[in-house]
């Protein structure tokens, strides 16, 4: 019987409740990794649990590294969660009679982003999840995470459970509370949560409560020309400090930047690294003159676009 | 990775410069960089085996 058959009529089994000793629950979502319900090529995106370790590298990948389509975007900690129970629909007749359709009505979800974490920039981040098709997975107040996971048994693959109708509001602060950020959205209708398990924290060596969502910056290109020997960048974060003026990204080391050639894959990364200045840097390397170079960050927690130099 | 105040150093890819690229790129900025730079440089090429000192076949 398919998991997707309401009832199950014309079966004469009934439910089978019985279980090991300890079996794990999965507790109150504490946060959720949003991902595109599609990859680009069409194909469903999942998360591939098949070969461990699942620590901060395995999710820092599919945080950052992973082509945008297949990311994981990881909010903070939400507050006030609500989940509205909704009905399945019921077909009842004149005479009492009723049948339940097979259409189920996903559950509505509303939950709150406070104070530092509703920022302006958060709400234009935030934003970016009402654009196409998105699905979700749930990681509850233990760690542990939960998906669509209707292809685990055989292949350790987890879905992301299918969203619609998600909305952002920003509730600017009152009297009686910070400000907020608002965000709403429904399971989708007809998606069966019976298909639903997860991985508990002891499974993964990584606590998903504690993992930092990335931070977006912005690399650009520094006030002093470029050379065949130096590639001068700015790096920012894209929140502001209330004084107008970027925030920079100091202290980082030459392992943060890859540099390669137009093709982007001949690699010449640095040599050395030098902070010229706060979040100012100066790329020591062999460049090629006359041509285009593409320097890449690459600094765990954080993510910035590549950016296109050109070399004299 | 090797830092000075606010220099850090790849040594992996400073072993894959030539000398010349290496006076190019640092011999004009900070002299304890470059000196250091030249240090890991000439160590490690000083343990290649120059195809001079090969003895011949004959």
């Amino acid at each position: 019987m398919s998991c997707n058959n309401v009832c199950g009529c014309g079966s004469s089994a009934g439910p089978l409740l019985g279980h090991p000793n300890c079996v794990k629950t999965f507790g109150a979502d504490a946060r959720y990794f949003f991902q595109r319900w599609l990859k680009d090529d069409g194909t469903r995106n999942f998360i591939d649990f098949s070969t461990p370790p699942f620590d901060v590298a395995f999710f820092d990948n599919l945080m950052r590294v992973v082509p945008d389509d297949e990311k994981l975007y990881l909010t903070p900690i939400v507050e006030n969660l609500d989940i509205s129970l909704e009905d399945d629909e019921i077909w009842e007749g004149d005479y009492g009679r009723y049948a339940k359709r097979t259409k189920r009505v996903g559950n509505s979800y509303t939950m709150w982003l406070p104070d530092e974490e509703a920022t302006f920039e958060a709400l234009c981040q935030l934003q970016k999840l009402e654009c196409g098709k998105w699905g979700l997975y749930s990681i509850d107040e233990n760690g542990s995470i939960l998906g669509d996971a209707s292809d685990f048994t055989s292949n350790a693959k987890l879905f992301p459970i299918p969203i619609t109708r998600l909305n952002v509001k920003r509730q600017p602060a009152n009297n009686d509370a910070p400000a907020m950020i608002r965000v709403t959205f429904k399971i989708e209708d007809n998606y069966n949560e019976c298909k639903n398990n997860f991985l508990t924290c002891s499974s993964l060596e990584v606590n998903l409560v504690t993992l930092p969502p990335i931070h977006k910056v912005m690399v650009v290109q520094g006030s002093s020309p470029n050379t065949s020997t130096d590639i001068f960048v700015d790096v920012n974060s894209i929140f502001t400090d209330g004084s107008m003026q970027p925030v920079p990204v100091k202290g980082l080391k030459v392992a943060n930047f890859k540099v390669f050639e137009a093709d982007g894959i001949s690699d010449q990364s640095p040599v050395s690294v030098t902070e010229v200045s706060n979040g100012i840097y100066s790329l020591t390397g062999t460049y090629v003159s006359s041509s285009d170079a593409i320097v890449v960050l690459d600094y765990e927690g954080h993510f910035a676009q590549p950016l296109t130099v050109q070399i004299p | 990775m090797i830092v000075i105040g606010k220099v850090s150093i790849d040594e992996k890819r400073v072993l894959k410069l030539t000398k010349k690229q290496l006076d190019n790129i640092f011999s004009k900025g900070n002299e304890k960089v470059y000196n250091v730079v030249l240090e890991i440089w000439e160590k490690a090429n000083a343990k290649k085996p120059k195809k001079s000192d090969k003895p011949d076949k004959d």
